[in-house]
């Protein structure tokens, strides 16, 4: 009977794992990098900084890599408020790391996104508009 | 049973009490001394700064209440946004006190003009004559924040361009300094609304 024992603690085993976040260095930057201002749970803070875990993600999804490269000023509506406080640049993260970074939040608050890969960021990085 | 039940239950009362009620005054931090036979605190010296409303708010203009003070500046990308949470729940949380104020100094002398901080408090829906935001000048900062036993200072290798503690300090009516929390650890300020509560005992 043992075996059987085994065989639902494989399956326990792969059951948590299936569960768990894939973008573990997203994370962990994410809480590094981003969480002071968006917050763990990606809800913002009143009208100083803006969510990241509504629709209007989406509408800054293709800037996302510029966004933290050059940082954002500019007066923007999410959720009818208005943000006018300035996002500062985070020049540190390369191109790998944004992706992490993106792909966490995507697949933790934007699942119907598609995941971006690094090089994907370097030519979002090309066209940026500044 | 009779004769059971009563220290039974006397017992069982003075364990409560003993958890639910701690009953040690609230210290006085910093030095202190007994000058004929009184005990002077410490106490932070006179100041007096222009805030988000252009309004002057100074140790006068707050005597008789106690105020929460930190640091910070509207710029910083590191903790400050985690202190502020703090402090927003310490101000819902003490919201029918009038006699709580807040005084949140920016170190930024460079950008955090009074209308950034008027911005910045209407984007926290902070309210006036409760919650005063105001820009230390930069020979001041040094100084105003060793007399809030904190340390502040620019540093070009800072995220943000300055340097500084988290710390949210307590003073009481009278100017002392009466306890204090880390506003970026929300139990250590669990902690201090209990001293607040403290004080608030003494005070009434
Ligand atoms: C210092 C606070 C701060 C930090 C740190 C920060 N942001 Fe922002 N973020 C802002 C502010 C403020 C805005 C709005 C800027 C504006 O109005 O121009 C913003 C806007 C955004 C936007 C566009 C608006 C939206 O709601 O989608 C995205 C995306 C974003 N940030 C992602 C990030 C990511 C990812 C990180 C971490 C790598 C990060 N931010 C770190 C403050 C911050």
């Amino acid at each position: 009977m043992k075996w059987i024992n085994f065989i639902f603690l494989i399956l326990l085993l792969t059951a948590c794992g299936c569960q768990q976040n894939p973008y573990q260095q997203g994370e962990r930057l994410y809480s590094l990098h981003c969480a002071n201002c968006h917050m763990a749970d990606g809800k913002g803070l009143m009208s100083l900084y803006p969510p990241l875990n509504t629709p209007e993600f989406q509408d800054y999804a293709d800037q996302f890599s510029c966004i933290i490269r050059q940082g954002l000023s500019d007066t923007i509506t999410v959720v009818q408020k208005e943000f006018i406080f300035p996002m500062p640049a985070i020049p540190e993260l390369n191109n790998v790391e944004i992706s992490n970074i993106y792909n966490y939040i995507r697949h933790t608050w934007q699942p119907h996104l598609a995941p971006k890969t690094a090089i994907q960021v370097q030519s979002e990085l090309d066209n940026c508009t500044k | 049973m009779r004769e059971i039940d009563l220290p039974a239950i006397l017992l069982l009362l003075l364990l409560f009490l003993g958890c639910g009620s701690d009953n040690n005054p609230l210290p006085y931090l910093g030095e202190s001394e007994e000058v004929d036979g009184k005990m002077q605190y410490y106490t932070v010296p006179p100041w007096e700064f222009i805030d988000q409303d252009s309004n002057t708010v100074s140790s006068q203009t707050m005597s008789g209440n106690a105020y929460i003070a930190d640091f910070f500046f509207t710029s910083c990308p590191t903790i400050c946004p985690k202190v502020k949470t703090q402090m927003l729940r310490l101000r819902d949380k003490f919201q029918d006190r009038e006699d709580l104020k807040f005084l949140s100094m920016s170190v930024d002398y460079r950008k955090d003009s009074v209308p950034v901080l008027k911005r910045y408090s209407e984007k926290l829906d902070i309210q006036s004559g409760t919650w005063h935001l105001v820009q230390l000048k930069k020979e001041e900062i040094n100084a105003v924040a060793n007399q809030f036993f904190n340390v502040a200072f620019e540093d070009d290798s800072a995220p943000g361009g300055f340097d500084h503690s988290g710390r949210l300090i307590l003073i009481d009516g009278q100017g002392h300094i009466r306890s204090y929390g880390d506003g970026t650890d929300p139990e250590s300020v669990d902690k201090l609304a209990g001293d607040i509560r403290k004080l608030f005992h003494e005070m009434d």
